[in-house]
């Protein structure tokens, strides 16, 4: 019975850990790309994606790209 | 012109959202189609609208932000944008001669519409506790989104058509 159970779970287990080793590469990935070009930005198009990975990051929870300061709102008249 | 400024406010918005998760499509994922889905399925659109015009003595434009409940513990953000009514006025005719018609013209509300929304990237995508900074990096963004909008063909046919009024 324990076998059968085993065998049956596995499916599942497969893709959850295939989940979550993509999400880490993701993650690792985002996190290379902001080091090196937090280190050698120089055209205003590198610093500001550099500033953009720095300040945002991808929630495993949600699976969304989230702003790590939310602010609940915000108005300004100029 | 309501919808003409909303859509141009739509097309900025893509433009610079798109730059990024352009580049991270193409040079941070390499092309990886299992992250690319992750990538994909991870961008989290905001709304974005031309909430009106309003009269105002003292400035040219004025945005309001919130962040929206999307009931699964994760939210996005509200972006109106307003631009002062002496613009409207001014390109119906009605200030040809006043003072008022020298400063609101095509190209400032250009720029102030760049300007707003210049601080809603920064409160979406940056620093969000500097939204309202009028710094360098927020005259960056500006001149970034108000070079883009002079791109599109349709600001040029506005700017002709207010013209013509006069």
């Amino acid at each position: 019975m324990k076998q059968t159970q085993t065998i049956l779970n596995s499916p599942g287990k497969i893709q959850t850990s295939k989940k979550a080793k993509d999400l880490q590469e993701f993650q690792q990935l985002w996190e290379k790309a902001q080091k090196e070009l937090n280190q050698k930005a120089q055209t205003t198009e590198d610093k500001l994606f550099a500033d953009f990975l720095t300040n945002n990051y991808l929630d495993s929870q949600t699976g969304l790209i989230t702003n790590k300061q939310h602010k609940e709102s915000s108005s300004i008249s100029c | 012109m309501d919808k003409v400024i909303e859509l141009l406010i739509h097309k900025a918005y893509l433009y610079y959202s798109n730059r990024y998760y352009q580049r991270l499509h193409d040079k941070v994922l390499l092309g990886k189609e299992n992250l690319i889905q992750i990538l994909e399925s991870a961008i989290k659109p905001s709304f974005w609208s031309f909430a009106g015009w309003k009269f105002d003595l003292d400035n040219y434009g004025s945005k309001v932000s919130r962040l929206i409940d999307l009931g699964d513990n994760s939210s996005t953000y509200q972006h109106q944008i307003y631009l002062n009514k002496y613009f409207l006025l001014n390109f119906l005719g009605y200030q040809n001669y006043t003072e008022l018609a020298s400063k609101f013209t095509f190209i400032k509300l250009i720029n102030t519409l760049a300007h707003e929304i210049a601080h809603c990237l920064i409160l979406e995508f940056h620093q969000a506790n500097l939204d309202q900074e009028h710094n360098e990096f927020h005259s960056q963004i500006t001149q970034l989104i108000e070079d883009y909008l002079w791109s599109i063909p349709l600001c040029k046919t506005w700017q002709e058509k207010v013209a013509g009024v006069k």
